[in-house]
């Protein structure tokens, strides 16, 4: 693992993703460095503020053999991030843009399933001969149906008792 | 599982995970250009909280999350006991005007030819 300063870590990661354009993954990882060449000071009293100021440790991979970290303290955050958000943000321009059409689409999806969900299936029509199928057809929605909206409710209720526990904690 | 579907929530959940246990967590992000994936991993090895977009619109606030959360990670202490006023100006100062000075002289330089140039030609 080789560690590097902030420029050559920089200049790594722009060829980096570069290289890995249309093969691989880029990995990077971002820890606080609490090693200092002793003991690593993992505990700290709770309740009491910690002051120290530590160095945050970025790691980068590519999964295969490129591997490189570098170091930031406190002090170079602000420079250092300014350059590397702006890399980041350059480099990731094979996400899709802000799509209207399909966000529009899909809001309407779910606004017609909701729609349904609230509309009471009828079931209407003959038991037997003509219209049989399709009375079987509405009975196993009407099924459907109830069981969805079960189902919401029930995850509504452990959403509502999960917020209660944690408020509780707090 | 462990992915989130709101921002927001997960943004809430990373900074209150990172604040139950510093010293463990650690913040992955794995890009894959390829697909277009944007992946945040957040996990102090106990539990782990995710994040996926293939959009775009998400890129100024995943950068805001990094900045806070490396600011969170370094725990710089913000207000810090003010030196003597003096102390602190001078040295700044001394290094300020050496850059900036050579870079106001060399602004200068070009905008003081311009009006150079435009006053002569006002002359004319």
């Amino acid at each position: 693992m080789q560690l590097v300063d902030h420029d050559t870590f920089l200049k790594q990661l722009v060829t980096l993703f570069e290289s890995s354009k249309d093969q691989g993954s880029i990995w990077i990882t971002h820890k606080r460095l609490c090693y200092d060449k002793e003991d690593t000071t993992m505990k700290v009293e709770d309740g009491v503020e910690d002051p120290h100021a530590y160095p945050c440790l970025l790691r980068v991979s590519n999964g295969d053999k490129v591997k490189f970290s570098t170091k930031v303290d406190s002090t170079d955050l602000l420079k250092f991030h300014q350059v590397y958000g702006a890399l980041l943000k350059s480099c990731m321009t094979s996400l899709r843009k802000r799509d209207k059409k399909r966000e529009k689409q899909r809001a309407e999806e779910a606004a017609a399933r909701k729609k349904k969900l609230s509309e009471p299936v009828v079931v209407n029509g003959s038991k037997r001969g003509n219209g049989r199928r399709k009375r079987q057809r509405q009975i196993k929605a009407a099924l459907k149906q109830q069981e969805t909206l079960g189902k919401i409710k029930a995850k509504e209720e452990a959403k509502a008792k999960a917020k209660l526990t944690s408020e509780e904690a707090l | 599982m462990v992915y989130i579907n709101s921002w927001q929530e997960y943004q809430d959940a990373a900074e209150a995970l990172y604040k139950k246990s510093p010293f463990k967590t650690r913040y992955c992000v794995k890009w894959k250009s390829s697909e277009g994936k944007l992946v945040l991993k957040i996990t102090d090895n106990v539990s782990c909280i995710k994040f996926k977009t293939y959009s775009s619109i998400y890129l100024n606030r995943f950068e805001a999350l990094n900045i806070s959360l490396m600011e969170k990670m370094q725990n710089r202490r913000v207000v810090q006991p003010d030196p003597p006023p003096s102390e602190l100006a001078d040295p700044p100062a001394r290094n300020s005007p050496g850059p900036t000075s050579s870079v106001t002289t060399a602004a200068s330089g070009p905008t003081s030819g311009g009006v150079k140039k435009k006053k002569a030609k006002k002359k004319k």
